[in-house]
């Protein structure tokens, strides 16, 4: 009876540690509707599109037309430090032109230009950079130097992926 | 009753040491499992993660090089190969483009860029309303990016990320998700070079999505006193309406982007929203060695890249 309880104990613990160990390596999606994204200014919550069924979207901020708008994904408390690569989902659009904007991968990480217009529902890579647990990634909807931009553009926040193998 | 006297023996049985000892055993044989089956790719994604080209040149020789030139009897497939391949059918660019956008409610309508690459790394551009001093300009010397805003008379210094110094070591260690949902590999200096020609002169993450959906060939023309074949590019949601809808010139002999146009369902899918045309492009001319390097002007001032970005043209 003992050595069966025995048994039972470390086959949940091999379990466990395999399933958790797995899961991390793995890495996830950072929703945007989830508490790991924090947004200020305008957003619109849009059902129709989107990674999961969801995203945000708004236009694009110019002087005197729209205004500043801003999203952070937020890794999960206490990921350990390494190398972090990062993807970024771009949806459907509703048949409006998209914005060309960049990624900031923070604190330490590079900036990519992304068009937004030039992709319809794939997982696009950012990069990576090493990291600690404090890592997130930041996309306004400002003009970027050096590309078009007007105010009629969408812009998208949408699921972003991130793993750190 | 009975079951109640059973559970309670076997309570009693238990001993805090044994449980421990049983957990940390438990624990190792997870690890020892988990190392398994990472060096040994037994997960679905993992799996997945062994087959799919993941940087730029493993992509670019998944796809074998086309007979050049291109012409209209070509397949989608050769065209597409051909972009993957762009990079080494030049070393160095000298490009010049106009970007119209068709919307009367905008002010600017015409905006010019000019860009010099030499592969690898190098590159300098600037981008301005048409016929007007340049907005903002750049210089990249293969490890520092340079940004500059002649109107505020700043600019700010980036290193390139250490990856994206080499073409080689670009890329993820594996797919985005176990489910093997469409993903981008975009060329490294497409995302880091900012000009609108960054991605005609380097389509690998263009052509990447036109391997994973309809594109036709449409058509020829000439561009830039270039041979081009014209590819239709349509996106269609779930319901079968349309999203997306672009047209891109190739160069047939190098499988550079040297046109294109943007439709959008505000303007009328038959009229184009914003078209980019290259109006002058030379390849493999000899930049003399000043062309990459930084000099800043005695009254600029370097500013760091986020107050670099907070001070960021908005048209």
């Amino acid at each position: 009876m003992k050595k069966r309880i025995s048994l039972i104990r470390i086959l949940t613990a091999t379990l466990i540690t395999f399933f958790v160990t797995t899961t991390a390596y793995a890495g996830y999606i950072i929703h945007e509707n989830s508490s790991n994204f924090s947004k200020s200014g305008t957003m619109w919550s849009i059902t129709q599109y989107g990674q999961n069924g969801h995203a945000y979207q708004y236009m694009q901020y110019t002087s005197g037309n729209n205004s500043y708008s801003n999203g952070n994904w937020y890794v999960n408390s206490g990921e350990p430090s390494g190398t972090y690569y990062w993807w970024a989902y771009i949806p459907y659009n509703l048949g409006q032109s998209d914005a060309i904007i960049d990624y900031q991968l923070k604190p330490s990480g590079p900036t990519t230009v992304v068009n937004q217009e030039s992709y319809a529902n794939y997982w696009v890579y950012l990069g990576n950079f090493s990291g600690t647990s404090s890592a997130y990634a930041k996309m306004d909807n400002n003009c970027v130097g050096g590309y078009s931009c007007d105010w009629t553009r969408q812009v998208w926040w949408d699921g972003m992926l991130f793993s750190n193998p | 009753m009975k079951r109640f006297n059973v559970l309670t023996r076997w309570i009693q049985q238990i001993e805090p040491s044994r449980v421990k000892k049983d957990i940390l055993i438990g624990a190792i044989a997870g690890i020892t499992l988990t190392a398994i089956f990472i060096t040994f790719q037994l997960g679905g994604w993992q799996t997945v993660a062994a087959e799919p080209p993941l940087t730029i040149p493993e992509i670019a020789r998944n796809a074998s090089l086309p007979k050049t030139p291109l012409t209209i009897e070509s397949s989608t497939e050769d065209v597409i190969a051909l972009m993957l391949n762009s990079h080494t059918q030049w070393h160095t660019l000298q490009a010049h483009a106009i970007t119209t956008i068709n919307n009367q409610q905008l002010d600017d309508n015409s905006w010019q860029t000019n860009i010099e690459l030499e592969q690898y790394g190098k590159g300098r551009g600037d981008y301005s309303r048409v016929g007007n001093e340049s907005d903002f300009a750049w210089v990249s010397d293969g490890n520092t990016l340079w940004k500059v805003k002649p109107t505020a008379n700043v600019y700010s210094e980036i290193s390139l990320p250490e990856d994206v110094k080499t073409l080689e070591n670009y890329g993820p260690t594996s797919p985005p998700t176990e489910d093997n949902q469409a993903f981008i590999v975009i060329h490294p200096l497409d995302g880091v070079f900012p000009s609108m020609l960054s991605s005609f002169a380097f389509p690998h993450g263009l052509a990447q999505s036109f391997q994973q959906q309809v594109v036709e060939i449409v058509g020829s023309d000439i561009v830039a006193e270039r041979d081009t074949v014209i590819v239709l590019s349509q996106v269609f949601d779930d319901e079968g309406n349309l999203v997306k809808k672009h047209e891109y010139w190739i160069d047939t002999d190098t499988g550079v982007i040297l046109k294109n146009r943007v439709y959008a369902e505000s303007s009328g899918w038959d009229k184009w929203y914003e078209q980019t045309t290259v109006t002058e492009i030379v390849y493999d001319v000899t930049f003399p060695a000043r062309t990459f390097q930084f000099k800043s002007e005695h009254n600029m001032r370097q500013v760091s890249p986020d107050d670099f970005d907070s001070a960021r043209i908005n048209q």
